[in-house]
């Protein structure tokens, strides 16, 4: 038990989301994966759309959100 | 003569010569060409339209059966814990979900209607929409009620990092929620879907809830399993909606096809029938020229 209490609040101190911790723990594995199947799951981790936040009935601008890397 | 140029300009130029001479209301063979050309090609296009969807909605159900899991798992936390049902005055922030596309039939109204039924019923609730299609039809009465709005996505199979970024977008820039329930076109079959309702709850619920206890785990891991279930039940919506629209786009394009066929064999009927008619009218002035000599 002790092990992960040392170890859970590590990512929360650097201000990262759960999500975000994890979507880079998987990252990480998928990296380590031989050719053939590197690419294959490279296809999991494409991330493309657009955001826009709206303040009083208006939309200020978007933002695009890829893949950041 | 000039009248009717003026009224009908375009009909007037693209008629040729001689239409003007056998003209009583009736098409010329000309025009009657002219639409069977157009008709020809729209119906080419809608057919390669279906088989293209065909083919999506094949990889789209097959990542929808995997989805479900994501969506099993989710169920069974929230069964497990008996979250009691909603108490009037939580805050309660509405996801609907779609896609940009168009031409798939009323997949995007279904998921309007059903978000415009949520919000007339729960004033106090805002939105987040993802697509332009609902976007712009949500639009027209609910801007105010608009958080943050998404777009550009699902025109391939989303991702689970794609969820996973849109459920921290929510939770970063959409402010704070007690419950967040997602509006999305369930997939029932290949022909029909139907606007569900799924919903998640916030870790203060999560650890107000009386089966959760029943889960050991530490105190600040709750916060992290509501984020989770959020993106979670986001990729089942994404994804179970974005098979609903290929099947949705599939039938309406089959439909099409099959009204152009249809259009096709009418206009060649009258085409085959104005054609007769004119060699007729020409033998009689022939014969009637040649037995007044």
């Amino acid at each position: 038990m002790s092990a992960t209490k040392a170890a859970a609040p590590f990512w929360r101190a650097a201000g990262m989301t759960y999500i975000g911790y994890s979507k880079m723990c998987a990252d990480m594995v998928r990296s380590c994966l031989k050719e053939p199947y590197k690419s294959e799951a490279a296809e999991f981790e494409k991330v493309h759309f657009s955001r826009a936040k709206w303040v009083d009935g208006k939309q200020p601008k978007t933002t695009i959100c890829e893949d950041d890397k | 003569m000039l009248a009717r140029s003026a009224v009908r300009p375009v009909l007037m130029a693209a008629r040729p010569v001689v239409g003007a001479q056998q003209k009583n209301g009736m098409a010329t063979l000309k025009e009657i060409e002219q639409r069977l050309k157009s008709v020809k090609n729209i119906e080419k296009i809608t057919k390669s339209m279906k088989v293209v969807a065909s083919t999506k909605l094949t990889r789209a159900e097959k990542a929808m059966r995997q989805a479900k899991k994501y969506g099993a798992a989710n169920e069974e936390l929230f069964k497990n814990s008996e979250i009691g049902s909603d108490n009037g005055d939580a805050k309660v922030l509405y996801v609907a979900i779609s896609s940009d596309r168009g031409l798939c039939g009323g997949i995007h109204s279904s998921v309007t209607k059903a978000t415009l039924r949520a919000l007339n019923a729960n004033p106090e609730a805002r939105v987040a929409v993802l697509g332009d299609k609902p976007k712009a039809q949500l639009a027209r009465s609910r801007t105010d009620d608009f958080v943050i709005t998404f777009n550009q996505i699902g025109r391939d199979i989303p991702t689970f990092a794609e969820a996973a970024a849109i459920a921290d977008e929510i939770k970063t820039k959409g402010g704070e929620w007690d419950v967040v329930k997602i509006i999305y076109n369930k997939y029932i079959s290949a022909i029909s879907y139907e606007p569900t309702e799924l919903v998640v709850t916030n870790a203060k619920s999560l650890n107000e809830a009386a089966g959760f206890k029943a889960y050991e785990q530490e105190e600040d891991s709750t916060g992290d399993i509501a984020e989770f279930s959020l993106a979670n039940a986001l990729y089942l919506a994404l994804v179970e909606g974005h098979a609903a629209e290929q099947s949705a786009r599939r039938t309406a394009m089959d439909n099409a096809s099959g009204n152009a066929a249809d259009m096709i064999g009418k206009l060649n009927l009258q085409f085959n029938r104005a054609r007769q008619g004119k060699i007729t009218g020409e033998l009689i002035e022939i014969i009637t020229g040649a037995s007044a000599l």
